[in-house]
């Protein structure tokens, strides 16, 4: 059996490391691999600069991952380009995910309609986020509080289904 | 319960991450060093590694794809300080590990996982532990156990 890999965009790990959940996705994959425009996004934002660096030191799983069809990469973005978005990323992630057999861990709409296209399996931090839930890792109210700590952290998640999920778990629902 | 795990190279880190994880679901607090401590040949602990060895109750070596200098050094000391404490490793480990960590050794021979299990049990019967540290140290041993038999690695 082949072991769970996953290619993951900067908005999840960004995330995902803002509740110091990243060691947790060793529950569901052996490998994360960060592609390279993932990497310099992180870089260039202030709040994230030193923490690329950081998370391959203390954790081996995240591997760096630069090996991907770049002419596939370029085509695609030129189509992203023309809708006014320059960000390479979620593209890269969904590229090298294609070549890995990987899932791609992306939020953003496109990303993900890209990753469908490709007939890869793809899913976004809420959907990390519940599947922590359901391992135990945190309490229903706990579960509630990191949803809030995202929202104020300015982080977009499908609030309508956050809070459909917090119902089902008889939560209180957050304000978007 | 604190518990220390020393994994032996960096590719057992996950396992020991996934323990981690686990055992936060079972209230366990858990210290898995950074993967930079096994890179390279760091023979010397980290002071933090040494911190969190220092307060654990419980240690758990998991060698099963390597053994790094620092893995060595933080189950030696972890042996020297006398805390419950078992070594997991992979048979083609266990004649580095033996002189060592003699009746703390259990080793994982994937064709028969019981007799691994077997070993925890014997190891943890005469161990000279609290039974919380015992148990502990029986509920993670298992977990390993089955995450190293069963967890794909390819």
């Amino acid at each position: 059996m082949r072991a769970p890999q996953c290619t993951i965009d900067s908005s999840c790990v960004i995330a995902l490391d803002h509740l110091g959940f990243l060691p947790y996705l060793s529950l569901l994959f052996s490998q994360v691999l960060l592609p390279k425009a993932v990497r310099e996004d992180l870089f260039k934002r202030r709040s994230t600069k030193n923490r690329v660096q950081a998370i391959f030191e203390s954790l081996a799983f995240f591997k760096r991952c630069d090996d991907y069809d770049k002419g596939a990469v370029d085509f695609l973005l030129a189509e992203r380009e023309r809708e006014g978005s320059r960000d390479r990323g979620e593209v890269e992630a969904v590229v090298q995910a294609s070549k890995f057999g990987a899932t791609v861990i992306v939020d953003d709409a496109w990303g993900r309609e890209l990753a469908a296209r490709d007939d890869l399996q793809y899913h976004g931090t809420f959907w990390v986020l519940q599947r922590f839930y359901e391992f135990g890792l945190y309490s229903s109210a706990d579960c509630r509080r990191n949803f809030v700590s995202l929202r104020n952290r300015g982080i977009r998640l499908p609030w309508t289904e956050v809070n459909a999920f917090l119902k089902s778990i008889k939560e209180l629902p957050i304000e978007p | 319960m604190k518990v220390f795990i020393s994994y032996g190279a960096t590719e057992d880190q996950v396992t020991a991450l996934r323990l981690q994880a686990l055992g936060v679901v079972n209230g366990l607090t858990i210290y898995v060093p950074p993967a930079h401590t096994r890179q390279g040949q760091q023979s010397l602990l980290e002071p933090q590694s040494a911190q969190k060895l220092r307060e654990a109750e419980v240690i758990l070596g998991v060698v099963v794809a390597g053994l790094s200098q620092a893995c060595q050094a933080e189950l030696n000391l972890a042996i020297g300080m006398g805390k419950a404490a078992i070594v997991m490793a992979d048979p083609k480990f266990a004649p580095n590990l033996q002189p060592a960590f003699g009746p703390n050794l259990v080793v994982i021979d994937p064709a028969n996982p019981a007799s691994a299990e077997l070993g925890i049990v014997q190891h943890l019967k005469a161990m000279n532990a609290h039974q919380s540290a015992t148990q502990a140290l029986l509920a993670l041993g298992t977990l390993a156990l089955g995450l190293l038999i069963f967890a794909p690695t390819e």
